[in-house]
């Protein structure tokens, strides 16, 4: 690293800590005065979803506050937003979970438009003004949903569920680079085919580089570059045959980016011979 | 609201385990990775990883330890089930809890103590064979309190359920009580099943081995308390509570036909409530949350 880019990096994580303590200060004052300003409530939240060959996507969503505060009569209005892959908005929906109720319903009903092949989704929530009274006790809450990756009817695959409590961000992130590894090793050879997704959750371009890297000579590696629009998705697709790296050996994953975005666990889902398809953030 | 404490940089070691359970139910193999937890320079020395010991609880006793010694130059480490089973005879019945710990020395402490008092996760790995296909879910280590310690009951929450022909859905209870008493009724989980509608459908009351993995058929048990299957395509949300010991709890959806399995943890109340481990707010959340319903 030069020292320009030290300086600007420098320059980079310091705007980011920043922005942290002033969403922090925001959050307190809800906190402090939710009547005036709010109930604190983190959001949104993003996820990835596909909409392709292999996969629709589900969302799921309950009203955990009727669940957690039994003499509560609550609701969450869900407001649910997807984008594109390159980051243009599609549509958005509004839907209000009562009292002990609970949805799960395919993203695309949810936002109410047609979804691409794969991008971000978000979703967050507010709650009957009636109400907020007796739950200002309770501080920060945080809308969190599962995302169900849900494979077409008669595959060999179960439906793949992910959690993500990250956050999107309507702002940009400054130059800040950062990497990203894995802790699972991977058996190129029990796998047909990987597709990796980087989210990039924020209003900058975000660029970098994925690699797979051979765990015990870890200079030996494959290395791709991408390029992910602001609150777009980069998808890289590979099979490691291809590759003309060596199956029988253990390989990790790892991911470079230019800039901290809130959500640095790329979306990796592996292909394997019988059809079957998991997928995880490692 | 009384602001929060500053947090204190811990003088020693906050003891935390990394919990997973056997799925032989499913004919699946387990492992698992951890971070390779590496002592600072110190002069001269050569870089020391600390020892990673995995204690594999049957029928309830901690039956069987296996120790690893990680490549300190290897950011991870990973073990998989039959690496810990070499040379151990098979089960009678029921699965296995694995508990996995770093060993260490009382000089670790000023700088282990900082390290386990944060967030450390793992992954809970799955797979079909050595050479076949394999899947993982993270989720964090957790707290080991002494014998005798009063847990705060667990309230679970699970509606991210699956239903249909070609699928089967589970919940994995994982339940570590360690070396304490085991007649407190504190393995008890009260389950109240809701449909998406907010009508409540059933309710079951299990006893989850203590020490053990406890794999939880969800339609199966739906149907025992009369819930017809017809009710199942609108959703059910179980909510869990009781347990007074440490669980960790898992979702499972299997498909029938090929075995392929979907894995997620649960989101305990912190991941909704931010600001829970406050004073003013566990007093009274837990208070509403545990009342008779």
């Amino acid at each position: 690293m030069t020292a320009a880019t030290d300086v600007r990096a420098r320059l980079g994580k310091a705007w980011i800590k920043a922005g942290r303590e002033i969403e922090r200060l925001t959050y307190r004052a809800k906190i402090a005065r939710p009547k005036l300003l709010g109930p604190a409530i983190r959001g949104p939240l993003v996820q990835l979803y596909r909409a392709d060959a292999d996969f629709t996507t589900e969302v799921a969503f309950v009203n955990y506050l009727t669940f957690y505060l039994l003499d509560a009569d609550i609701g969450i209005t869900v407001t649910v937003t997807a984008y594109d892959r390159n980051g243009k908005r599609l549509g958005s929906g509004r839907h209000r979970v009562g009292r002990k109720q609970a949805l799960q319903r395919p993203l695309a009903e949810l936002v109410d438009a047609p979804l691409d092949s794969h991008g971000l989704f978000t979703v967050e929530a507010a709650y009957d003004a009636a109400a907020i009274d007796g739950i200002a006790f309770l501080g920060q809450t945080a809308p969190q949903f599962m995302t169900l990756f849900v494979p077409k009817a008669d595959g060999a695959t179960a439906p793949q569920i992910l959690h993500s409590h990250k956050g999107f961000q309507r702002s940009g992130v400054p130059f800040s680079p950062c990497r990203w590894e894995s802790p699972v090793t991977e058996r190129l050879a029990a796998v047909e085919a990987y597709s990796v997704f980087v989210m990039n959750a924020c209003r900058s371009k975000l660029g970098g580089r994925v690699e797979l890297v051979d765990v015990a000579r870890p200079d030996a590696a494959w290395r791709t570059d991408y390029h992910a629009p602001a609150w777009g998705v980069a998808r890289i697709d590979l099979r490691p045959a291809a590759l003309g790296l060596p199956l029988d050996q253990p390989f990790r994953f790892a991911c470079d980016f230019d800039r901290r975005t809130p959500h640095r666990k790329p979306i990796l889902f592996r292909r394997f011979a019988d059809g079957s398809i998991t997928g995880n953030h490692s | 609201m009384r602001p929060i404490r500053k947090r204190a940089t811990p003088v020693g070691v906050f003891p935390k385990r990394f919990l997973i359970s056997t799925l032989r139910q499913l004919g699946q193999e387990v492992g698992l990775t951890v971070p390779t937890l590496v002592a600072p320079a110190n002069g001269g020395g050569a870089a020391r990883a600390l020892p990673v010991r995995m204690h594999v609880y049957r029928g309830g006793r901690d039956a069987h330890q296996f120790d690893v010694a990680p490549d300190p130059r290897q950011a991870f480490v990973e073990v998989w089930q039959r690496q810990w089973e070499a040379g151990l005879a098979p089960p009678n019945a029921g699965e296995d809890l694995i508990a996995v710990e770093y060993l260490h020395a009382p000089e670790d402490a000023p700088w282990l103590g900082p390290r386990m008092a944060d967030e450390i996760e793992g992954q809970f790995l799955v797979r079909a064979a050595p050479e076949g296909r394999y899947g993982c879910v993270l989720t964090s280590f957790v707290p080991f309190r002494p014998a005798g310690y009063k847990f705060t009951p667990v309230i679970g929450l699970t509606h991210y359920h699956k239903f249909g022909p070609e699928f089967e859905n589970y919940a994995l209870f994982v339940n570590l009580k360690g070396a304490g008493a085991t007649d407190d009724g504190a393995n008890r989980l009260h389950v109240d099943y809701y449909s998406f509608a907010g009508a409540r459908l059933a309710t079951a009351d299990l006893d989850v081995p203590y020490n053990s993995g406890y794999l939880h058929a969800v339609e199966a048990s739906l149907a025992e308390h009369g819930v017809p299957a017809a009710a199942l395509s609108g959703g059910v949300i179980a909510h869990c509570r009781g347990g007074a010991s440490q669980f960790s709890i898992f979702t499972l959806i299997r498909n029938k036909r090929t075995g392929a399995l979907g894995l997620e943890h649960s989101l305990p109340p912190y991941y909704y409530v931010t600001g829970i481990s406050h004073p003013d707010i566990r007093g009274p959340f837990y208070a509403r949350a545990l009342a008779p319903t």
